[in-house]
């Protein structure tokens, strides 16, 4: 500064001073800037991850019961089904696995939101066995089963047939042909037979269930 | 230097300096102040708004969904839900189109609407909330046909 503009030297500090205070806004608007950004966490697109993942495990058209997921009804889950069951869902790229295995995919989430369940899958499977029985004999089922079938050989000559007790078919001469009986999920089932002998197929539908992880991706 | 700053005239240094001093002051003061609350303050408070109404649907989706009981022969459930008594300093209303929740505010920068995800038990979704009240949902119906209803808590109490 030379000697002559000495007497408006308090300008270049004042300009100093806004200097620092733009820059001291301009910090402050960035780290706010940032601190949106980072509090953006997608909650339509986590919502629509969690309303597609507990309706597919609790939806009667997907699962057995809750938290059981049908196999054969989790085989052909498409993109409308899907669309149908968690409608949030609808117009975002989504991908449903079971373990190792893609069973639904549209367009491509790559990262978004992923949501996950441990299940039960239970998969129908039928058990049929033929047993020679005597009158007084019983039989035991070793899984349980909804409903069982009795197919009695045309000399069969086995008049009564109890389940856990209850008289389910009688027949004063002879049981012959193919009867199907309800059994109850809930307790095991014993065939008992009376009455004569003869050969019995009995075809029981088990389910069997294993542990799995449903992991359901959205990403818009 | 010559003309005011002659010499003479050199007393007027310090007043010159001053009313310099203070227009400078006072322009930038202006110039921060129109930036701050001309773009960049509402520009944050509708992003914020925004982020805001997005949560808030997606709550009162969720207590919806959750409000649904499981398969019963004469259900009725009411289930509080919690809203923000306000969205960027003024009241909304969120309301129920067809099978989606809306969420209007008279701020045309904040909306926000989701879908509900309901089991096919549910035969009618209706009603709306305003901000500032005590939002319910109420589930009625039995096993196959049940009905949603978006009120406030005086209107339950009063049908008994």
């Amino acid at each position: 500064m030379s000697p002559n503009s000495r007497g408006q030297a308090n300008l270049a500090s004042l300009a100093i001073a806004l200097v620092a205070l733009v820059s001291a806004t301009t910090l402050g608007l960035v780290v706010a800037d940032g601190a949106l950004a980072n509090a953006d966490r997608e909650p339509l697109e986590r919502r629509a991850a969690v309303a597609a993942a507990d309706r597919v495990v609790t939806a009667p058209g997907t699962t057995v019961r809750p938290n059981v997921l049908d196999r054969e009804a989790m085989q052909t889950v498409g993109g409308g089904a899907l669309d149908d069951l968690a409608p949030p869902v609808e117009g975002r790229a989504v991908r449903l696995r079971l373990d190792d295995e893609t069973l639904f995919e549209r367009g491509d989430p790559i990262g978004g939101t992923t949501v996950q369940r441990i299940v039960l899958v239970a998969e129908s499977t039928t058990r049929t066995r033929t047993v020679t029985v005597e009158d007084g004999g019983s039989h035991t089922l070793p899984r349980r089963t909804t409903h069982v079938e009795l197919v009695f050989a045309t000399d069969s000559t086995v008049e009564t047939v109890r389940l856990n007790g209850r008289v389910v078919l009688h027949d004063p001469d002879g049981l012959r042909g193919r009867f199907s009986v309800r059994a109850s999920r809930y307790e095991t089932a014993t065939l008992a037979f009376e009455g004569g002998s003869g050969d019995v197929e009995i075809v029981s539908y088990p389910l069997q269930t294993r542990k799995a992880t449903l992991r359901v991706t959205v990403d818009d | 230097m010559n003309g005011a700053f002659a010499p003479d005239s050199r007393a007027l240094t310090p007043a010159v300096g001053k009313a310099l001093e203070v227009g400078i002051v006072v322009m930038f003061v202006g110039v921060m102040t129109t930036a701050l609350y001309g773009g960049v303050v509402p520009d944050y408070r509708n992003a914020v708004g925004d982020e805001v109404a997005d949560r808030t649907t997606v709550a009162a989706a969720e207590r919806v969904e959750n409000a649904v009981p499981p398969p019963a022969r004469n259900a009725r459930v009411v289930h509080r839900v919690d809203l923000p008594a306000s969205i960027r300093g003024s009241g909304y209303r969120i309301a129920v189109t067809g099978r989606t929740l809306v969420l209007e505010h008279p701020s045309p920068e904040i909306e926000a609407r989701t879908r509900l995800a309901l089991p096919a038990r549910v035969d009618d979704v209706s009603g709306g909330w305003e901000s500032g009240e005590d939002a319910v949902v109420v589930v009625t119906g039995d096993e196959d046909e049940l009905s949603v209803r978006l009120t406030d808590r005086r209107t339950v109490e009063g049908d008994g």
